[in-house]
């Protein structure tokens, strides 16, 4: 141990006990942690407890917050598209929608408005400058400045860089045939909504489903009698013409071509010319009447088929007299009517019927209502009232040759296709494949049919339709000229309107043709005439003979020896 | 509190922690593939409209009137008259050899046959 001044003499061995200190150290730290111990404690639980809150947190946001709404990846492709497309029976588009931006100012102020209204109008050269400024101004919010930019146009919108302007996403509706199909598809507004045409009379469908709408018609026929209408149109100066090719068993519309036209992409000049003259032409037909006439006597049983009636004098109803347009000079059987085109010979065939057979043959064929497609267009006929048709001799007379009755070249197109088809009328149609067979309606017996297309085989063999009695496709038709009215209901001389009903071939008819020209001028051709033997007639040979082999109608070459050899009468019997 | 009901608890928010941190990350995970989904979703749709608008162009230069009117300027075609479609029957020589005729009537007969078959099931079933 130490001296008593505890200090150590130089050489003396230092004596270290670290028990001592090492004791007391223990004693420090043992002391210590008795007194931080509860610290330590609270502080873990602290963590602890945020941890926990953390963890809970985590388990709210990853599991628990979508329990019951799990939101399912979307994956399909979200349209930009509201109108549907419409394509031909080859799947080639008559309409389709592109999507464009419309220009429009938002909520947000447009800064600089004069140099931003200077840029604009650089880049839209029909854009007025104080209108757009004044938009500006006023702080007009969501207004449209310009619809439908091509893609460029918004590349150098964007460019302007100007928040206050806006791209809205839109569409424009276009027609890629242009002129071709304008009558059938019509047009849409600037709000995308069907104005005419299947546009608006199939509005909801087309909005509804992205589904294309199938027609029934083909672009190709289409386009050739199109072009074949505007040639003879053309060459007879006249007002207006129009073709229905349908299908005479199915009644769906191959093609529907009306002249004058106008392309439905760009603004109309001309509103005359979106005038349907197939669906919404009202006119008296004329001799082409005397078809339903003949069916009509023919199968109320009242007139035989070899009956012989007197057209040799005029028919005196009343105060007024028929009179022959092209006299026979003979009297003549019913085949000989039809096709000497007889006036007094259909009266009397009408009159020899009655009123009662009349009225209810037309009420059948639908001559007398509205003939419904789905264009938003149709027509109404216009006929006397039933009351003063049925005590009126002259009126039953003059619809049994073709006057007294407005009816459109749809209207005539649809029943002549009941008369050739073995007597079953379906409501005519422009969409593919909604043939229905169940509501097909029949209207005259089968015989009564067969005996009409032997008739009608007659007028183009013998009668007034031989123009068009193209080779091998046995065509078989009735001409009808009538004269036009003027807007007191007066007849004008030597302004007419002239129709050919055709159908080939005609011993097992597929097709149905009615071609209609609205006041045809005369020629040096024509000799001075403006009959339908001149030009409806020359038309509807020409458009079957480019028609037919298109639709693959195989030609009946060795037809005419058949026929000679009285081997056909068979084949009229299908 | 026992070392031993300490290491429970202690393993116990453990497990919960690690399963709500996988959780969290699958969540995450799923959160860039619909990310993902949705890039691509936006692909197909340029792709759809761009192909809406190449058939659009496609009808348009497939137009009839200005087909015809190429063919007219190019070529040295009619379109086809109805005298050159013709039957078989109309062929001055006999298109089918002796056994396709033979094979030709066999299948006639067998389908009137059948047809007949038929003909006489329904009456049956009429009575």
């Amino acid at each position: 141990m130490k001296d008593s001044n505890n200090l150590y003499l130089p050489g003396e061995e230092i004596n270290v006990t670290d028990e001592g200190i090492f004791k007391e150290w223990n004693d420090i730290e043992n002391s210590s942690q008795k007194k931080g111990r509860p610290r330590v404690w609270l502080g873990c639980a602290c963590f602890a407890v945020a941890y926990v809150i953390v963890a809970m947190r985590l388990l709210d946001v990853c599991v628990l917050s979508n329990l019951n709404n799990v939101e399912k990846p979307k994956n399909e492709v979200h349209a930009l598209i509201h109108r549907a497309d419409i394509v031909d029976r080859n799947d080639a588009i008559i309409a389709t929608s592109l999507p464009t931006k419309d220009l429009q100012t938002t909520k947000v102020k447009v800064f600089k408005p004069k140099a931003t209204t200077e840029a604009l109008v650089k880049i839209f050269p029909d854009l007025d400058f104080d209108k757009v400024y004044n938009k500006f101004k006023e702080r007009a919010k969501h207004s449209r400045i310009k619809d439908n930019l091509s893609p460029r146009q918004q590349q150098q919108v964007w460019k302007i860089g100007n928040p206050g302007l806006e791209l809205r996403d839109n569409e424009k509706r276009i027609y890629p045939q242009n002129n071709l199909t304008s009558h059938i598809v019509g047009k849409t507004d600037v709000d995308n909504i069907g104005i005419s045409g299947l546009e608006k009379g199939l509005n909801e469908r087309i909005t509804s489903s992205d589904i294309p709408v199938k027609l029934s018609i083909d672009l190709g026929v289409q386009d050739t009698i199109r072009n074949i209408l505007q040639k003879y149109k053309k060459k007879f100066s006249a007002n207006a013409t129009t073709a229905i090719l349908m299908n005479a068993n199915t009644a769906e519309i191959i093609s529907m071509v009306s002249l004058p036209d106008y392309n439905p992409n760009y603004k109309i000049k001309n509103m005359a010319d979106t005038l349907n003259q197939a669906t919404n032409y009202i006119y008296e037909p004329g001799s082409v009447l005397k078809v339903f006439n003949t069916a009509m006597a023919l199968d109320s049983g009242k007139v035989k088929i070899n009956e012989i009636f007197d057209t040799v004098h005029p028919l005196k109803i009343k105060s007024r007299t028929i009179k022959e347009f092209h006299a026979a000079g003979h009297p003549l059987n019913v085949e000989e009517i039809l096709v000497h085109s007889s006036n007094v010979g259909s009266a009397r065939m009408a009159l020899q019927a009655g009123f009662n057979e009349q009225h209810s043959f037309l009420k059948k064929i639908k001559m007398l209502e509205r003939v419904k497609t789905e264009l938003a267009e149709s027509a109404k006929p216009i006929v006397q009232s039933e009351k003063s048709w049925k005590n009126d001799a002259s009126a039953v007379a003059s619809i049994g040759y073709g006057y007294g009755l407005a009816v459109s070249p749809l209207h005539l197109a649809a029943s002549f296709a009941a008369v050739v088809n073995g007597g079953i009328y379906n409501n005519p149609t422009i969409l593919s494949g909604k043939y229905n067979p169940d509501k097909a309606v029949r209207v005259m017996s089968d015989n009564t049919s067969k005996q009409m297309r032997r008739l009608l085989r007659a007028v183009v063999t013998k009668g007034s339709g031989r123009n068009a009695d193209v080779v091998g496709y046995e065509v078989g038709g009735k001409t009808g000229t009538a004269n036009k009215q003027d807007k007191n209901g007066k007849y004008i001389a030597k302004h007419v309107n002239t129709t050919f009903l055709s159908a080939f071939p005609m011993s097992d008819p597929q097709y149905v043709l009615v071609v209609m020209f609205d006041d045809p001028k005369s020629t040096k051709e024509t000799f001075g005439h403006t009959e339908a033997g001149w030009n409806a007639v020359p038309a509807t040979g020409e458009i079957i003979a480019k028609v037919a082999p298109q639709l693959g109608i195989p030609a009946n070459d060795d037809l005419e020896e058949k026929r000679s050899a009285k081997i056909i009468e068979a084949a009229f019997e299908r | 509190m026992s070392t031993n009901k300490i290491a429970i608890y202690a393993l116990a928010i453990t497990v919960v922690f690690f399963t709500i941190a996988a959780s969290s990350y699958l969540k995450n995970s799923v959160y860039k593939l619909e990310r993902e989904l949705k890039e691509i979703n936006q692909n197909i749709q340029n792709d759809k409209i761009a192909i809406h608008v190449l058939n659009a162009e496609w009808s348009k230069l497939n137009n009839p009137t200005r087909l015809r009117n190429l063919a007219k300027a190019h070529t040295n075609l009619n379109s086809a008259s109805g005298e050159q479609i013709i039957n078989y029957s109309a062929l001055p020589f006999s298109y089918e050899s002796e056994n396709a005729k033979k094979q030709n009537a066999r299948r006639n007969i067998a389908a009137l046959a059948k047809n007949n078959r038929n003909i006489r099931k329904m009456a049956n079933n009429v009575r």
